[in-house]
């Protein structure tokens, strides 16, 4: 049976990895999105 | 703290002003300022979702859970993450109502119920959702004197200070300042996130944080390895299940969610912001849980701290300024200012925009000007930031934060998740039902710890309060639509 302490350490560590992955993909992406909503003002 | 990190932190909050006042020239009518006129892309969309709901606020709850409940409270933050996920995969809810094109869930229940049922149900969510931020200030104020050190006295002059930063720029460039800074803030706070991790594992050690965890000495008692790690017998099934229910509410009927969803540019962008954000609501919970663990396990095992006695919430920032080297610890704190700013800039101009849109204009019978809204809105933000000043300085409750957020959140949502629930999917849903329904969820106030003292209810378990809230309001509903049906059916017509 998988332990509930292996089970959250891997969580964690999912949770830091996605963290990093959206951290570059929505930095860059949510720039465009807000020169985008600037210049339709 | 060293001059490094009080200059890192000095000119952020100068340059957090700045973008507050220049994004005052985009706000051209109410839309805008309410929901940045429905032009928010995808990604843009998932970083002002995850800027706002990862508040100081937030990273202060979850180390204080963190420290109560430690492994076992990651449930929090797992349940929120299916919830959100399965929303997002289904569209539940989200997409019919970004169909409808409403700014807010009130604007739903005039659409589906009627003027009656929006007025209700606004007046319900504004003081739920009030009484829930009115302990904002004061534990972002406890942050503050925390890592700084400065005394208790201190706290009131921060408090003013922080209030003061979030009103200018909240009442100067509505929605667009929000998003805009909610960016900055969120680039800022998840830098200073992912070095908060990475010191305290290298000050540790990964494996040496679980060992240390589990021999730390209690009244001469061990740590029990189901206490750490087990949240069903750490918290219980009742406990748990109310977490599913504030998974659910947190993404599709918290005002400051939905607004999100509703602000966004395309229908068929809701459910992939959904799906990243399941992630974010992951995050938010998972990665403040974790620093409040480190530092219950710093003060419990370092020789120059144990025995001392500190308060909960003031344990990870104290933690913070400890083992965070010079010019990180600036970064880190501007970056939880950023986080406090950012969570109440949205949550004043959701409960504004709200109280003008759907209490006053429907209240005054006649259609109030674009300009004239905008000018009630930012009156309206400024008295709900005199009543956070005084709540903050006069409440003294025990409970969690995280119970106290739960149980003020019920207040509103208990009733709005079956009538919202019930309206979209549920043609028989009628406008009796509803009323009956929102008042039910009233109900909730029980759970509130001076209510609970004054009614004489003794209760160590909030959560049950809510979820039999939650029950009596869905029985409302359904007895109150078979009892008093509507004779037209507006579902037909949206």
């Amino acid at each position: 049976m998988m332990s509930w302490k292996f089970f959250w350490q891997a969580i964690f560590i999912f949770s830091i990895v996605m963290f990093i992955v959206m951290f570059i993909k929505f930095t860059l992406a949510g720039y465009k999105d807000i020169k985008e909503l600037l210049k339709d003002k | 703290m060293n001059n490094i990190d009080i200059i890192i932190i000095s000119v952020y909050l100068f340059f957090i002003l700045y973008v507050g006042f220049y994004s005052r020239k985009y706000v051209t009518d109410f839309s805008g300022f309410m929901v940045a006129g429905r032009n928010v892309g995808l990604s843009l969309g998932v970083v002002t979702m995850l800027g706002t709901e990862l508040g100081l606020i937030t990273v202060m709850y979850n180390a204080q859970t963190g420290i109560t409940g430690f492994f076992a409270s990651f449930h929090i933050g797992l349940a929120a993450f299916i919830v959100t996920m399965l929303i997002g995969l289904t569209g539940f809810v989200i997409v019919k109502l970004r169909r409808l094109k409403v700014k807010s869930i009130p604007e739903y229940y005039n659409l589906r119920f009627g003027k009656n049922v929006r007025i209700v149900g606004a007046i319900l969510l504004c003081l739920g959702g009030i009484l829930n931020m009115g302990l904002f200030l004061r534990v972002g104020a406890i942050f503050i004197q925390s890592i700084f050190g400065f005394d208790d006295n201190a706290i009131l002059i921060i408090m003013a200070f922080l209030l003061i930063l979030v009103l200018i720029y909240t009442i100067s460039g509505g929605m667009i300042s929000v998003i805009i800074t909610d960016y900055i803030q969120y680039l800022v706070l998840s830098i200073g996130f992912l070095l908060s991790v990475f010191f305290s594992v290298q000050y540790f050690g990964w494996n040496n944080i679980f060992t240390i965890l589990e021999n730390i000495d209690i009244d001469n008692h061990k740590l029990q390895y189901d206490v750490i790690y087990n949240p069903i017998q750490n918290k219980g099934i009742a406990y748990i299940s109310w977490q599913v229910v504030l998974g659910f509410v947190s993404a599709v009927i918290w005002p400051t969610a939905i607004t999100r969803a509703l602000s966004i540019k395309e229908v068929a962008m809701v459910k992939k912001q959904y799906m990243w954000s399941s992630i974010s609501f992951l995050i938010r919970f998972v990665v403040p849980c974790f620093l409040g663990i480190c530092a219950f396990v710093y003060f419990n095992t370092n020789p120059d701290y144990i025995g001392d006695s500190y308060n909960t919430l003031s344990l990870m920032p104290l933690y913070l300024s400890e083992i965070l080297p010079v010019g990180v610890l600036g970064l880190v704190v501007a970056g939880m200012l950023a986080a406090f700013m950012s969570t109440h800039d949205s949550y004043l101009l959701c409960w504004s925009t709200i109280i003008t849109n759907d209490i006053i204009e429907p209240l005054s019978g006649k259609k109030i000007s674009s300009n004239k809204k905008i000018t009630i809105t930012r009156l309206i933000i400024l008295l709900l930031g005199c009543y956070i000043f005084i709540w903050g300085m006069f409440y003294e409750g025990s409970d969690a934060i995280w119970d106290y957020l739960g149980i003020t959140g019920a207040i509103y949502f208990t009733g709005a998740i079956s009538v919202v629930v019930m309206g979209i999917y549920w043609e028989k849903a009628s406008s009796t039902g509803a009323i009956l329904a929102l008042l039910g969820g009233f109900s909730a106030i029980l759970g509130l710890e001076p209510i609970r003292d004054l009614v004489g209810l003794d209760l160590n378990n909030p959560s049950l309060v809510g979820l039999c809230t939650l029950f009596l309001s869905m029985l409302l509903m359904i007895l109150g639509s078979i009892i008093f049906p509507d004779s037209n059916k507006r579902i037909k017509k949206i």
